[in-house]
């Protein structure tokens, strides 16, 4: 399974306070969301069940934490991923955690992701199509997921949440404001070098066509006929 | 023109309802239709809810029963016919001629469209279906010009669909095996084109490598958008050279085209898509609402926003503005 570039996002910030976090309370954390969506939302788990149970290695590119999640219709199960647990992973999802909260509340194309490289998927792609469909089959609303796992601090919680969700769009802004500012420069000396090498080629482009006029005088023009080696593509 | 929606849940169909749709189509949860991908497509169940909230807003619900029936299992493909009749569906998508007389047998009342799969693309294949089978609407082939499609619609008798936004086939409907020649299984008789379970990505650096079964069928370098592995959009080389030698993973879009559509006689405008997600069709619905409401108004905006949502995130008009035999 592949490691990603960390994606800069307001979780990557999180990181260090992740990584100090006890485990036990971080496994916690997974087990109730998943108690609660497998309560809430549980036709999902009905659809998939088509399928055998099979684990997934959820891989968010800006947090230092990777979760394996189990897809099983009675028992199903999110928990930290382990080391050497790769074995029994039947693919991976990489991307960025605020586009896999998108995709799992169905606000978001999967294959749009995908085809935009925001999101990476290795291994059997069948389940994570089963998965995709079975997600998107459902009306996922997290806030209210999140609410209710609090019980009767709810609506503290809701209030909570929206505040936080506040302070992460203004994080996200500054922190594109700071991307651009460090690679704008690198990004300015790029597009020059772009263009030199584009008007290189062109260059190259004309001395290569110059040199087939000037060659087509003195070739040997070949006998019988000219052999297509046109092929499908080599296994790999 | 109407305006017909995919969709593979019932979420699906209630984002399109919601998103503008005059018409959503959907299939049964089988072989019985070609979007038959894991997790997808409807239930008995499903499909009656879904035909209740459709009709309760005034939209109309189709089935796709398009595939070939393979020999032998055909009860399974009848079975869905009858089911789509009692459940109340406005129309029936069929491609093969056994079906189309079984329906029309059996259910002599029920409104039959023909789907593309059948690659119906010239006035006497067209008036065989509507003569032999009461076929009502054809579906085209990606195949057809403007000037063929308005040519067309003045010498037959059936309404015309055409596909208006989504992914394109390499214009041999209903008679690709290239799916089949790589893993054994085609739209045309599982209902699914290189299915899932033979598609595999692979992290190889910065690159993204595609394979269908044993194929590769594509190198993407970090800076370029991925498409789904089909052999049609393979990158393959030929006289040392390597390039899209079929077709470019690109969609079909016909945002800047809708006027010159409904002048050519077109009576509906199809989003391809049942494997998508609901955002993907409350984006395209949306969309595609907005510009034929304001067609209606006598203004048009050639100007499309889908980009970001469709293959290789770049789109075209297709064989609508050809300028090729």
């Amino acid at each position: 399974m592949t490691e990603s570039y960390p994606s800069f996002t307001p979780f990557f910030l999180a990181n260090p306070f992740i990584r100090n976090a006890p485990t036990f309370l971080v496994a916690r954390i997974c087990h109730q969301a998943m108690a609660t969506m497998h309560h809430r939302y549980r036709p999902v788990f009905e659809r998939i069940a088509e399928q055998e149970a099979f684990a997934l290695l959820i891989s968010p590119t800006d947090l230092d934490l990777q979760f394996y999640l189990k897809i099983d219709a009675d028992h199903p199960e999110l928990r930290p991923a382990r080391h050497g647990e790769e074995e029994t992973i039947a693919a991976q999802i990489s991307g960025p955690l605020p586009a896999l909260l998108e995709l799992l509340q169905g606000s978001s194309d999967g294959d749009a992701l995908f085809f935009s490289r925001t999101l990476r998927i290795e291994g059997r792609t069948e389940l994570v199509v089963a998965l995709r469909n079975a997600l998107d089959g459902e009306s996922i609303d997290l806030r209210s997921a999140v609410a209710e796992s609090f019980g009767v601090m709810g609506p503290a919680a809701k209030v909570a949440l929206g505040l936080a969700e506040k302070i992460y769009r203004q994080l996200q802004h500054d922190m594109n404001r700071t991307a651009d500012a460090l690679t704008s420069p690198t990004a300015t000396r790029l597009l020059g070098l772009e263009k030199r090498t584009s008007a290189q080629a062109a260059t190259m482009a004309e001395i290569e066509k110059t040199i087939q006029r000037r060659n087509r005088h003195t070739r040997v023009k070949p006998s019988g006929t000219a052999k297509d080696d046109f092929a499908l593509p080599a296994n790999p | 023109m109407e305006l017909v929606c995919p969709a593979g849940t019932p979420a699906s169909l209630h984002a399109a309802v919601a998103a503008g749709a005059d018409v959503v189509y959907c299939g049964f949860r089988d072989a019985t239709n070609a979007r038959n991908f894991p997790g997808l497509n409807f239930s008995r169940a499903e499909l009656r809810d879904a035909v209740e909230h459709a009709h309760k807003h005034g939209v109309h619900v189709y089935l796709a029963c398009n595939t070939y029936p393979q020999a032998g299992a055909e009860e399974i493909w009848h079975k869905a016919v009858d089911d789509a009749v009692a459940i109340g569906i406005d129309a029936i998508i069929l491609a093969d001629i056994g079906l189309l007389r079984y329906a029309r047998d059996r259910h002599p009342d029920a409104r039959l469209h023909l789907s593309v799969q059948a690659s119906a693309s010239n006035e006497e294949a067209i008036r065989f279906y509507h003569q032999e089978f009461g076929v009502r609407r054809v579906v085209l082939p990606r195949v057809l010009s403007l000037d063929e499609i308005r040519t067309l619609n003045q010498r037959i008798q059936v309404e015309t669909e055409v596909f208006a936004f989504g992914g394109m086939c390499v214009m041999a409907e209903g008679r690709c095996s290239l799916s089949s020649y790589a893993t054994g299984e085609s739209p045309n008789m599982n209902g699914v084109c290189s299915p899932a379970a033979h598609v595999h990505y692979e992290e190889r650096g910065d690159a993204t490598v595609s394979r269908l079964g044993n194929f590769t069928i594509n190198i993407y370098d970090s800076d370029e958008k991925v498409g789904y592995p089909t052999l049609c959009k393979g990158r393959f080389r030929a006289m040392d050279k390597s390039g899209y030698l079929f077709e470019e993973p690109t969609s079909l879009d016909v945002t800047a085209i809708l006027p010159e559509l409904a002048d050519a006689g077109v009576s509906a405008l199809k989003i391809e898509g049942r494997q998508r997600g609901k955002a993907y069709i409350s984006q395209v619905v949306g969309a595609f609402r907005a510009s034929l409401d304001k067609i209606a108004k006598g203004q048009h905006d050639a100007r499309s926003k889908l980009s970001t949502l469709s293959e290789g995130q770049s789109d075209t008009t297709g064989a609508y503005r050809r300028n090729w035999q």
